[in-house]
């Protein structure tokens, strides 16, 4: 099998350069040539590759290049190379295809922005980045990768770098995820003291002593929840959707963020040697989904429901990887990364449509105006809520089959909770999402009656944070009267066509068991065995339960949006004395008490350091000591007087002494 | 032979030479400095390309070393050799060196005497890194004090002559524990050898386990002798608590000159650990490793703490320097090859990166006239290239995978956690706050929204603020190349490191080789 991950690793890199070097005095359409031909290429490389992987046999579906000797000390030595199986071809697949259609949806989402070919070059950068996690064959790439893909989404989400909370976003989002960086480098080293290798091939063939394999997991894991978002590192991913709705749609949803899921999977022998750490990843997983699931019942900024409801779905993937069904998570990372870009991207084409609004309150009827993106929009609301027979219907169907597989085939009751939290959450999925859907398309527009205080308040505050700001952007929301809102241009809507499609379409890779097709799963046997040899079976009978109930969760969810929002979104003011509501509205305080209890101590430690010890003790310490050598030094210096008849009684004095000493000892 | 020699001396002969310039003649001194330090640079090329071919060890006899009889009797000779080790070393010194004259086309003041003494501080440099007799070294050590007294004391900025006093009086201090320390390494050595055996303060000789004058010296002595050579290094490194004198020096001396001391100097005190300290005395390093270590590990969190507040950009810069000196401290101390190798590799990164940010952040003032963090932000838009440069040296500084900071930690770290895993966690904590704090650095200066007021508005306004300019460029880019060139590809430099180490670190006989 030809292995052309290289150039697909290397096409983005190149795009990025040249943008970079170049970009700033380039005209917008070289731009785009070189932005969408690096990806375009990418992709069509790596489906030329997917094709002939498909024609070999399964036994050599993988391919391990070594590309070059990166260093080696006494018995470290580590090559970067190239690797390509199943698993890495999938994710290959996902991220140039869904990059691709998100390269050319930014055409006509940034086009007025002066920082078009820099938006171009980190997007370029990030593919490449990604794609080097992904076909990375040792732990240190990966982590080469995981840092850099950190890299591009704090350039991303800071793209617009003059708006002080697209600043804090970024900075925010990257500290966060190097603590996930930190826990990646500790189980590498942890795994190379142990086994003495970092190449996939040894380490996963590797048994490790039971504590040591869960250490590693576990540190594995911190690197996963930091980067999906998974609790309790989940904070960053709300706040990054300051970034441009296409960066949301590409990092924060559809690719960057299922790193953690990519791990797991491809880390499965080392997790399938500690059913601790697998209970973690299962059990982390589903208290993220529903924890994350009910602050997105709340939420009034459309991205900020849609980032809360990215962080959900990861729980989701999680949960199936920790009742050891891998091919599951990865089966809904593909299904997601197509209905949730298609959401981000529908709802940037309402933020663009309506210059800049995000807040719920502010839109309604829109179906009227916004008829593609209202009908790509309902696919996805539909896909995401698992509604029969688009593609998260039957992705999250496998993952709450497995789960309830696990519980009967081990009889422990905390996975029953597991698979009542994911029909839960499947039911305030399908909720949430309809009330987003219903607030922005049903009733009528609310844009024009927004009153005149509240206009007056955001005028102000925009003066407060914007008022100098050079690089434009969707910085300064207008008021858009009803009648003057268009449907987004051909460029921006074929991506929504497109993605729309695959979420009708994209469940049918999984498997069709449940509809009497035993034999048919081409994901699931494209993937390698191991990815789901390990996952318990379920009857068929309980499948049809299993689907059931979430089925009627869906639809139930769907029912109440429509009973409580259907005719338009009335913002219930008498709710804002409700504590409950006040909770999770400021999503439960999470970020108020990392602030009062970490950030403001650390910072607050330095600076009394800094003027006690480093000042007053350190500095004072050795000002001390030269002062008393000043001083005694003035004291001594009086001796030395000048006048012969003063050393003489010096020296008189000092025989007086001797003798006297002498004469004492006899 | 006199190449080593030509190498050490030529700078040193040429600030001479540059003295005897008329003192009017201010563009012809510059240029003519520069070219002193370019031809200094082909002179540590070709030794490198003689070295490659040749590869030997300091300890073997050696086609690239040299002895002179100097006062045979006191056991002081003229030697000098070279390793991998130290030939990364002068390559480090000799390329900051180039860079730094090169960004001191700004100073405008004495610009003769500035030069000399540039040049006079590479040659006590380059001769620390190669010489192999202790007296001989020792006189080096405190070649190097005069020039960087003066540097700083001279050009630098309102505190100077404080800064400069005590930064003299805390090296002085160490160096003079460790002359006493020399002294009685040669008496106690010959007095374990024998009395036929002489008094001599040659490294070979005081290393060579195969020869029949080897003394082994009793551990107590070990320990004495350590920690008096350890003094002069420690306030070298800088090891907390002997730092104080750091961060009024970098923040007081002109850019260049901080960019110097904080990229090569610096590394001067961690030769002295490697080279001296643990082959002299090795069960005494063992014995006071933990000591060492948790100086090390203490200096690395306690630093990054305290670089997550400053105000000044330079003292942010100089904490910084420190926190990621104690990676390679602890790395040092790990005795195995990853530790060591990573070490090694990490005081390249750690020069070309920290000088890189000191000379950033010193093109910045010049335009600025202004240190403070709060006086900035937002200047990205104004200064796009000069961010993306700082952008770079700050993603090498916090260690970004891919880049040259990350090889080395990276090494050292995994070194540091295969011999004791505690100090290699608590040394690895340590990247959360460098992203902080450097992110703090980037952002506040580069990013967010402009002031409306303040001294870097009123720059804007005089239209002071310009984008880097070729020549800034041109004095940055060959570290911003090798941020680069050694994250993607460390293996050659490494090569050169590694064989040398595995030598030096044979007399330590456990299993190194790991």
């Amino acid at each position: 099998m030809t292995n052309l991950s290289l150039w697909v690793l290397v096409l983005p890199l190149l795009g990025f350069i040249i943008l970079g070097l170049m970009g700033r005095f380039m005209p917008r359409t070289a731009i785009l040539t070189i932005g969408w031909g690096a990806c375009g290429l990418a992709f069509l490389l790596a489906a030329v590759n997917f094709i002939n992987m498909l024609s070999t046999s399964a036994a050599q579906r993988s391919n391990d290049s070594v590309i070059y000797h990166w260093i080696s000390a006494g018995t470290f030595s580590l090559d970067f190379g190239a690797l390509l199986d199943p698993l890495s071809m999938t994710m290959l697949l996902v991220v140039t295809g869904v990059g691709l259609l998100i390269h050319i949806y930014s055409a006509g989402y940034m086009a007025d922005d002066p920082g078009l070919w820099r938006f171009f070059a980190y997007l370029n950068f990030f593919i490449f980045a990604m794609v080097l996690l992904v076909i990375a064959d040792t732990f240190l790439f990966l982590l080469v990768g995981w840092g850099l893909v950190g890299l591009a989404s704090y350039l991303l989400i800071g793209f617009w770098y003059q708006r002080r909370s697209a600043v804090a976003a970024a900075q925010k989002a990257f500290v966060i995820n190097i603590i996930g960086d930190l826990g990646l480098m500790l189980a590498i080293f942890l795994i190379f003291a142990q086994s003495g290798h970092l190449d996939y091939g040894s380490v996963l063939a590797h048994t490790f002593s039971g504590g040591t394999a869960t250490a590693i997991c576990l540190l594995l894991f911190v690197a996963c929840a930091a980067k999906s978002a998974q609790l309790p590192l989940y904070m960053w991913l709300p706040d990054a959707m300051e970034g441009p709705t296409p960066v949301s749609a590409l990092i924060h949803a559809a690719t960057m963020v299922t790193a953690g899921v990519y791990l797991v999977a491809r880390t499965s022998p080392l997790f399938e040697q500690s059913s601790v750490a697998l209970a973690v990843v299962a059990g982390i997983g589903g208290v993220t989904a529903l924890y994350a699931a009910s602050i997105a019942l709340v939420q009034l900024d459309i991205k900020r429901v849609l980032a809360y409801s990215t962080i959900s779905q990861l729980g989701y993937m999680f949960m199936a990887e920790g009742v050891h069904n891998y091919a599951g998570g990865i089966f809904h990372l593909v299904t997601h990364a197509f209905f949730k870009a298609l959401l981000f991207l529908g709802a940037g084409a309402i933020i663009h449509a309506l210059g800049g609004e995000q807040d719920m309150r502010k839109m309604g009827g829109l179906w009227g105006r916004l008829r593609i993106t209202g009908v790509t929009f309902l696919i996805g609301a539909l896909a995401i809520s698992g509604i029969i027979p688009l593609a998260g219907f039957w992705s999250k169907d496998e993952i709450l089959g497995s789960v309830l597989a696990q519980a009967t085939a081990s009889g422990n009751v905390w996975y029953y909770v597991l698979w009542i939290i994911g029909i839960v959450t499947a039911g305030l999925t399908a909720f949430y999402m309809f009330r987003l859907f219903f607030g922005i398309f049903a009733g009528s527009y609310r844009g024009e009656t927004a009153t005149a205080a509240e206009h007056n308040a955001e005028v102000n505050e925009a003066k407060d944070e914007n008022t100098l700001v050079t690089a434009a952007g969707h910085q300064h929301t207008v008021h858009i009267r009803y009648s003057a809102i268009h449907e987004v241009p051909r460029v921006m809507s074929t991506p929504l066509i497109i993605l729309a499609v695959l979420s009708v379409v994209g469940g049918f890779i999984g498997s069709l068991a449940l509809f009497g097709l035993p034999g048919w799963s081409p994901l699931t046997s494209f993937l390698p065995s191991g990815l789901h040899a390990h996952a318990a079976d379920l009857p068929l009978g309980l499948a049809w339960i299993s689907t059931g109930l979430s089925l009627l969760a869906g639809v139930l969810g769907i029912g109440l949006a429509w009973r409580f929002y259907g005719k338009g979104f009335g913002y219930k003011t008498q709710m804002q004395g409700n504590p409950l509501y006040q909770l999770v509205f400021h999503k439960y305080y999470v970020d108020e008490a990392l602030n009062a209890v970490l950030v403001t101590p650390i910072l607050a430690l330095g600076r009394g350091l800094t003027r006690y010890l480093e000042g007053d003790v350190l500095d004072g310490g050795s000002r001390g000591i030269s002062m008393v050598f000043h001083g005694s030094s003035a004291v001594i210096r009086r001796v030395q007087t000048g006048y012969m008849r003063n050393y003489a009684l010096g020296i008189l004095f000092g025989v007086v002494v001797i003798v006297v000493y002498y004469a004492m000892r006899g | 032979m006199f190449f080593l020699s030509a190498v050490i001396t030529f700078p040193l002969l040429g600030g001479l030479a540059l003295l005897f310039f008329p003192r009017e003649r201010v563009t012809a001194l510059r240029w003519t400095a520069l070219t002193l330090a370019l031809v200094e640079l082909v002179l540590v090329i070709v030794l490198i390309l003689t070295y490659l071919q040749h590869t030997i060890s300091i300890f073997s006899s050696s086609y690239l070393s040299e002895s002179w009889s100097w006062l045979p009797s006191l056991g002081i000779n003229y030697s000098l050799s070279v390793d991998g080790i130290s030939l990364v070393l002068v390559a480090l010194t000799a390329l900051l060196t180039t860079v730094c004259i090169a960004a001191s086309f700004r100073i405008e003041r004495k610009i003769k005497n500035y030069m000399a003494f540039m040049l006079l501080l590479e040659s006590g440099m380059l001769g620390v890194f190669l010489a192999s007799n202790l007296f001989l070294f020792y006189i080096f050590w405190e070649v190097m004090l005069i020039p960087a007294y003066f540097l700083l004391g001279t050009w630098g900025g309102e505190r100077r002559i404080y800064a400069a006093l005590k930064f003299v009086i805390y090296t002085s201090v160490g160096s003079f524990l460790m002359l006493v320390g020399i002294i009685a390494l040669g008496y106690y050595h010959q007095l374990a050898a024998g009395v036929n055996c002489g008094y001599t303060l040659e490294l070979s000789q005081l290393l060579n386990t195969a020869s029949s004058c080897r003394g082994v010296l009793g551990s107590d002595i070990q320990t004495w002798l350590l920690l008096a050579f350890a003094a002069a290094f420690a306030v070298k490194v800088p090891l907390i608590p002997f730092h104080s004198w750091l961060p009024d020096a970098y923040s007081e001396a002109p850019a260049p000159v901080t960019a110097l001391l904080a990229g090569a100097m610096s590394k001067t005190g961690i030769y002295g650990f490697l080279r001296l300290c643990i082959p002299l005395f090795p069960q005494a390093v063992q014995t006071l490793a933990p000591l060492f270590n948790t100086l090390a590990v203490v200096g690395i969190l306690y630093c990054a703490v305290l670089a997550l507040t400053q105000t000044d950009l330079k003292r942010l810069l100089g904490y910084s320097s420190i926190s990621h000196l104690g990676v390679i401290m602890l790395g040092l101390f790990s005795f195995n090859a990853q530790g060591m190798g990573g070490a090694v590799l990490q005081m390249v990164n750690h020069g070309i990166t920290t000088a890189a940010l000191f000379l950033l952040a010193g093109f910045l003032e010049y335009r600025t006239n202004t240190r403070r963090l709060s006086d900035y932000g937002g200047l990205a838009a104004r200064i796009p290239w000069l961010a993306v440069a700082m952008g770079i040296a700050a993603l090498s500084s916090l260690g970004l995978p891919g880049l040259n900071g990350f090889t080395g930690e990276f090494l050292s770290l995994l070194g540091v956690f295969r011999s004791n895993v505690t100090l290699g966690v608590l040394g690895t904590l340590v990247v959360v706050p460098a992203a902080w704090y450097m992110l703090r650095f980037f952002i506040g200066i580069m990013w967010g929204s402009p002031r409306q007021d303040g001294v870097v508005t009123a720059s804007i306004r005089k239209g002071s603020l310009r984008d880097i300019s070729w020549k800034e460029f041109w004095v940055v880019a060959p570290l911003l190349l090798f941020i680069f060139y050694i994250g993607i590809q460390p293996a050659f430099i490494a090569g050169v490191i590694n064989p040398s180490l595995i030598n030096t670190m044979q007399v330590l006989g456990n299993a190194f080789a790991r």
